[in-house]
């Protein structure tokens, strides 16, 4: 791999629903090692972003590469063995499954190679996510901070280069909080590039090397977190979304 | 389920339904109402454990298996009237079954539920009709099948029996395998094992061309013990229905389910047939509603249940005072 070449960059990204275009025209670039925040109102469209990144969601316009390498246009499946994994805004378990064999699929299924069993890997993923301890119980038991730190397992036991991560802090308490960025620095320490996208301001600010803001599907700035956050129209969009409540036409 | 749970040596219990279908062979086949019973069961045990691969495994409801068992059945009735011996004509039947199903099944496995369950009826349905319309098999009046010399029942027995040892070992090898993992994952949810990995489509595929050869090699099977094929029997809507009904009493997604709702489904279609013909199916769709509303599960994870209870009253009995 290049030294140059960014683990992950976008151009022209482009998706409507109907008249509504979700996406529209984002560039992003994710570098090699890197944390980038992504944050936004509600509505915004992080999680379309992802939905075409993943490609569980066709684009309509735009390029996407992955350590310079045209994944635009893969199917999910193969964009997850290609090397970029996701978490979902709302965790997705396997009901039915174990702890263990749900992060089994991920590490059997996911980019081959590493030279290592998939059991073993799902093991070590399962460790990194605190999850071990529950590693025979059904999901169906875990409570949300646990399937949120296992929808994190699942994923990195694919083996990916770039993980995007949606709302994993949500509706956790503050402990749970930090430990689940905890988590975050230890699979960025292993060598993942991670997109997090995060209304949790703490976490997010927090954790990120580089934050970009979206805002009705535009991208209105980018920085460091400090920059960011001070940045005029970033206040205004976010003071503008919390009084707009509801709305989300526009 | 625990899909890598099972560490219990396997081997053991299936050395005891060798041994359990060995031991009853004399007795059954000997009578030819026995031995009748015997061959209807293992064929039934195949059928319904095919079944469950995708039905159970991939939570993908068919009523269109017997379009994979009339293909079976065609398959080596034509062959054997052509002159081929009836043994030599079976990897024929599950080959024609398995590239039958996948041709259906790939346009098909792309919907899922409700959507997937009528597809299905349509591919079966227009199947009978267009086999019905076809001459050179005999239109609807089917193919009879010459009477063999050695029919003493033994052969077949023994045939049966492979049969249904083989599927349900089949059903058991995928339970545990990278490939029930990914069926069970995409059952769930299929769009997280999307995103983990899994290729939805292809999985579902490879299983459905697994379940359709074993469906296959039963309608091969059953057109070698019933020396008669005719459209209306084995590319009957009643047939697909019986598989749903049988998993669905045994227990669906689990390996013992298609066994012991085959079973069950037998024994009450014998019991009803001799009286009331006819209504097996009415009677078996009640046992399915109270099943549904008191046992959703199936019986086999009851009796699984009790089963391990009477295991552990059993060592309490042994050790009392529970010392290890
Ligand atoms: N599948 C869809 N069909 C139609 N509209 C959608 C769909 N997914 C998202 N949207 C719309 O796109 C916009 C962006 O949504 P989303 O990406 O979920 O925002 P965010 O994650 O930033 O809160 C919203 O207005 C939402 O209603
Ligand atoms: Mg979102």
């Amino acid at each position: 791999m290049t030294a140059g070449v960014p683990l992950l960059e976008v151009r022209g990204l482009t998706k409507s629903f109907g008249g509504l275009t979700a996406v529209r025209d984002v560039d992003l670039t994710l570098q090699q090692d890197e944390i980038l925040g992504l944050i936004g109102p509600n509505g915004a469209g992080k999680t379309t972003l992802f939905n075409l990144l993943s490609g569980s969601l066709p684009r309509d316009a735009g390029s996407i590469r992955l350590r310079g390498r045209e994944i635009a246009g893969s199917p999910a499946h193969r964009t997850c063995q290609l090397g970029l994994a996701r978490t979902f805004q709302v965790p997705r378990p396997f009901l039915s499954l174990t702890v263990f064999e749900s992060v089994l699929v991920g590490a059997s299924f996911g980019r081959r190679g590493g030279g290592e069993a998939p059991w073993a890997r799902a093991e070590r993923c399962l460790r990194l996510a605190r999850l071990l301890r529950r590693r025979d119980s059904r999901v169906a038991a875990l409570n949300l901070a646990e399937r949120k730190r296992l929808d994190l397992a699942r994923a990195l036991a694919t083996r990916p280069y770039a993980l995007l991560v949606d709302e994993v802090a949500a509706g956790l308490n503050p402990s749970e909080v930090k430990e689940t960025v905890h988590i975050l620095r230890r699979i960025h320490e292993g060598g993942v590039g991670i997109i997090y996208v995060e209304h949790v301001m703490d976490a997010v600010m927090g954790v990120s090397h580089r934050v970009q803001v979206i805002d009705r599907g535009r991208t209105i700035a980018v920085g460091s977190p400090g920059e960011v956050t001070r940045n005029p129209t970033v206040i205004e969009a976010y003071l503008g979304g919390s009084d707009g409540g509801g709305e989300s036409d526009g | 389920m625990t899909v890598f749970g099972g560490r219990r040596p396997a081997w053991r219990l299936w050395a005891l339904a060798v041994l359990a279908v060995a031991l009853a062979a004399p007795i059954l086949v000997a009578n030819p109402y026995t031995s009748r019973l015997s061959q209807l069961l293992f064929l039934n045990v195949a059928l319904a454990s095919a079944w469950n691969l995708i039905g159970g495994f991939a939570g993908q409801i068919s009523f269109g298996n017997s379009s994979l068992f009339g293909v079976g059945a065609y398959a080596t009735a034509m062959l054997w009237l052509a002159g081929v011996p009836p043994l030599l004509t079976m990897p024929v039947a599950a080959a024609a079954a398995a590239a039958y199903g996948a041709a259906w099944g790939w346009p098909c496995l792309r919907l899922r539920g409700p959507y997937f369950a009528i597809a299905t009826i349509g591919v079966a349905e227009a199947t009978r009709i267009a086999v019905n319309q076809f001459d050179p098999a005999g239109g609807a009046s089917g193919l009879t099948l010459p009477i063999e010399q050695d029919a003493g029942g033994g052969a077949l027995y023994v045939m049966g029996a492979v049969l249904a040892l083989g599927s349900v070992l089949v059903s058991d090898r995928i339970r545990r395998s990278r490939l029930g993992l990914g069926l069970f994952a995409l059952r769930e949810d299929a769009q997280a094992a999307a995103a983990s990995g899994v290729n939805v489509a292809r999985q579902q595929v490879v299983a459905f061309a697994i379940a359709a050869a074993l469906t296959g090699l039963a309608g091969s099977y059953y057109a070698q013990f019933t020396l008669y094929v005719v459209p209306e029997k084995v590319f009957g809507f009643d047939l697909s229905i019986s598989l749903v009904l049988m998993v669905l009493v045994g227990g669906i997604g689990t390996v013992a389910g298609p066994i012991l709702g085959a079973a069950v489904y037998l024994i009450l279609e014998q019991f009803v047939l001799a009286s009331l013909p006819d209504i097996h199916l009415a009677m078996f769709g009640l046992l399915l509603m109270g099943i549904v509303l008191f046992e959703p599960g199936g019986l086999a994870p009851r009796l699984a249940q009790a089963g391990s209870g009477a295991r552990s009253l059993i060592r309490r009995w042994r050790r009392p005072g529970g010392t290890s």
